[in-house]
């Protein structure tokens, strides 16, 4: 399966990007520049990667980092499905 | 069109007085069976209130007693949600699936929503008999579900700049040391988190039927990898398994209460594919 278009459904789903879900690039930057992407959006994009995916996430391991644009998470997701 | 008659009492349960809701199928329609409701835990159970009820309407109006028990602690039951254990939960589920049983002649299906599949699962491992099973959504695990929960706790420490409040990690401790946790209202006893930490939704042996519902948010294609995985697992345990993508939100977390038709719409005809079971 495409994790990078699931995760981007899940970004869409949670944030209720529309339109803006499609000028996303690999590289576009998420945090800081998606004003909706709050603490609280970040816990419900989690929850649903945890139920999707079937990965429990621990809070130490998110940063800034991972949510820095839709490639880092999408390699965050990987990472931990391989794990 | 006809109308399920509602009866609403308090079951005698373990600890105390149990609030109990049997929708009964109209008096012109042939009974097909009983199912048992296992509700999701904490504000999802009230969260999922509505569709728990438009569900068992629909199911009642054609054929099928359906009960809603709250918990020990929760709803209007008896009890403080702080002095709820796993097993009472368990104990009294089993005293009412068989009541139900007694009651309507049926072997109940037992229809776990989120955090109450899990439930469900323990009730199938415990009686054999109990082996027609419906999901919706269902919660993989308890540590899941804890995660969860306690990152709503933490959600504002997330990416704070110096480490200040405490993470979940250091809740979970507070578990293990004994001490409770109180999460969006709700005090999570010791007891409670660490028999929940426990549990997986793991097949019982000896096989049965299972529906799996599983909510998308966009439209619904595939089963999540997730699900999958679980309907594997159930069928190499030698169950039925009939699992069924749904597209609608995800309305035991949304900020307004929602419905989702399609969701009700095949969980009946789910339930019409299972086989009569007789007491």
């Amino acid at each position: 399966m495409d994790i990078g278009k699931a995760v981007l459904g899940i970004l869409d789903e949670v944030l209720q990007l529309g339109p803006r879900a499609a000028d996303l690039s690999a590289d576009s930057p998420l945090l800081g520049a998606i004003p909706e992407l709050d603490s609280m959006a970040v816990v419900a994009v989690l929850t649903l990667v945890e139920e999707r995916f079937g990965v429990t996430i621990e809070d130490d391991e998110i940063d800034g980092a991972v949510f820095a644009s839709l490639a880092t998470l999408t390699h965050f997701i990987e990472a931990k499905m391989a794990a | 069109m006809s109308t399920p008659e509602l009866a609403a009492f308090f079951a005698p349960g373990t600890a105390g007085k149990l609030f109990s809701l049997l929708y009964c199928p109209p008096a012109n329609i042939t009974v097909r069976g009983a199912v048992m409701y296992l509700a999701p835990v904490a504000e999802e159970m009230n969260k999922g209130r509505r569709m728990a009820a438009l569900q068992a309407r629909a199911w009642a109006n054609v054929g099928w007693f359906v009960l809603q028990q709250d918990s020990f602690g929760c709803g209007d039951s008896a009890g403080e949600f702080a002095d709820a254990t796993w097993a009472g939960w368990l104990a009294d589920a089993l005293r009412a699936a068989h009541w139900l049983a007694e009651r309507t002649g049926h072997r109940p299906v037992l229809w776990g929503a989120r955090a109450g599949a899990l439930l469900a699962c323990a009730m199938a491992h415990q009686d054999e008999l109990l082996r027609q099973v419906l999901f919706w959504h269902p919660v993989a695990s308890g540590k899941l579900l804890l995660q969860q929960l306690l990152r709503l706790k933490v959600a504002g420490n997330l990416f704070a700049a110096e480490p200040g409040g405490a993470s979940t990690r250091q809740w979970r401790a507070c578990w293990e040391a004994g001490q409770g946790v109180e999460i969006a209202g709700y005090e999570w006893s010791s007891a409670l988190a660490l028999a929940c930490d426990a549990l997986a939704l793991t097949p019982p042996s000896g096989g049965g039927q299972l529906a799996w519902l599983e909510l998308a948010g966009g439209p619904a294609s595939d089963l999540s990898p997730a699900a999958q995985a679980g309907v594997s697992a159930w069928r190499a345990a030698g169950w039925a398994v009939d699992a069924q993508p749904v597209s609608g939100a995800a309305f035991w977390q949304v900020v307004e209460i929602v419905e989702v038709p399609e969701l009700i719409h095949y969980s009946t005809q789910m339930l019409e594919n299972l086989p009569a079971v007789d007491i």
